[in-house]
């Protein structure tokens, strides 16, 4: 990220903070997307980042580290979109599955599913961890210096969330080999 | 799929970069919300870079031996407490109230007490500080900065060391732990706010409430946010001198 632009717009310069915008506004989406698992309130997510971004861009003493500064305003945009719906499963419209589900593609697509029904079943901050390391590929000290945690507290955060990952695996099996006994 | 590296490589399939594009529409409409939204000065650092590296140490120092004495802040019972889960009194503008003498504490500076007119509370800081309080009552929405006029301000007499006090009512409807959680994302973000640690629970005579330390050019700083009756409190600044008056605070 241009250094120039990122101090321009801590400035005031409307300008420069849409060149951001558009520069990071599909990753910023990307990543609520993959957080939230609802495209209205990912976008939501993101229209809310972008202007407490801009609002406080001024107090933003590291502007090296505008990326992540940007990264853990979105996270916390997603968590309070999350809030904002108790009932997080009743809200979700699956996202689409792209490319074409040819012989070969059988198993991953059956793989692809579980992980996703896994991964809807997890609460959004665990979400939000398995996003920035498996999405943004972030290490746990990246994790750490991008939520403001200890790095300790985000390598036990990804533990746990592997962990919940798993168990909610393990649950879905378990709800959907019933289903499978009575149809034989 | 039980073994984690199986776990890991579906992950990183699962939420692989799809191409996904932010709609033109929401980019526009956040920009045209960014042409009517103003910019927030920076209000922090909460202290200013004169503070001398002695003093600083000597603070510290004083924090700790009071610490050691016995007389530290949270998660101890006093008993002249009477911190009660009553609202604090309708603040009313008045003066700055004159600080009144007292013993210093074995091994700790000079105390002098403080009433804030216009959240009602009393509390000890150290005598060589200035006392200026609060004008106006904590408006809802807005952030605690040493130069706000809703912050009971506590600055050392050179001018470096700072601390901050204020209080607002819960908004209608608002629980406790709904005004901790947006006070806590206001912290997220301010410029000297860039927590080294998660908050933490913390009980302060049996009331629970939140903590978090932060780096500040360097420097620690601590905030403590609870809510008391129809009330949010915070207490923030440098660290040392925070845990220093914590204990002496005493909200009617």
């Amino acid at each position: 990220m241009d250094r120039a632009i990122v101090e321009q717009a801590a400035r005031g310069d409307r300008d420069a903070f849409g060149v951001l915008a558009r520069v990071h506004g599909d990753r910023l989406y990307a990543i609520a997307l993959r957080i939230l698992n609802d495209t209205g309130r990912a976008e939501d997510a993101v229209q809310q980042t972008l202007v407490q971004a801009w609002r406080e861009l001024p107090r933003l003493r590291a502007v090296d580290a505008f990326d992540s500064w940007l990264h853990r305003i979105l996270v916390n945009a997603c968590y309070e979109e999350g809030r904002r719906t108790r009932e997080w499963s009743s809200h979700i419209r699956v996202l689409p599955i792209d490319g074409p589900a040819g012989p070969d593609e059988t198993r991953r697509l059956a793989d692809r599913d579980e992980i996703d029904r896994g991964f809807r079943r997890l609460p959004p901050e665990q979400r939000a961890i398995l996003v920035l390391h498996h999405y943004l590929g972030l290490a746990p000290s990246e994790i750490a210096s991008t939520l403001g945690i200890p790095v300790g507290t985000a390598r036990s955060r990804l533990h746990y969330a592997h962990r919940a990952m798993r168990a909610a695996l393990e649950a879905e099996e378990r709800s959907v080999e019933p289903a499978e006994e009575v149809a034989r | 799929m039980t073994r984690q590296t199986d776990l890991e490589l579906a992950l990183d399939r699962y939420l692989a970069d799809r191409g996904d594009r932010l709609p033109d529409r929401v980019l526009e409409d956040a920009l045209t919300e960014v042409d009517h939204t103003a910019q927030r000065r920076p209000s922090f650092p909460w202290r200013f870079p004169s503070m001398s590296t002695p003093l600083r140490l000597g603070l510290v120092a004083v924090a700790v031996i009071v610490a050691a004495v016995g007389g530290m802040y949270l998660l101890g019972n006093r008993s002249n407490t009477n911190v009660a889960a009553t609202p604090s009194p309708t603040p009313t503008a008045q003066p700055s109230t004159a600080p009144s003498s007292q013993a210093p504490e074995a091994s700790g500076p000079a105390m002098a007490q403080h009433e804030s007119p216009i959240y009602g509370y009393t509390i000890g800081a150290p005598a060589a500080y200035q006392f200026i309080p609060a004008t106006v009552e904590w408006p809802a929405g807005e952030d605690l900065g040493p130069e706000t006029e809703w912050t009971d301000r506590f600055r050392a007499g050179t001018g470096t060391a700072f601390v901050g006090i204020a209080s607002q009512p819960l908004p209608e409807g608002t629980t406790g732990d709904q005004w901790l959680d947006t006070y806590a994302a206001t912290v997220e973000t301010r410029e000297c706010g860039g927590p080294v640690g998660d908050w933490t629970d913390v009980t302060f005579r049996d009331v629970p409430g939140r903590k978090l330390s932060f780096d500040c050019g360097g420097f620690a700083g601590v905030d403590y946010a609870w809510t008391l009756g129809d009330r949010g409190w915070v207490i923030s600044g440098d660290a040392a001198v925070v845990e220093m008056m914590l204990p002496t605070l005493n909200i009617p």
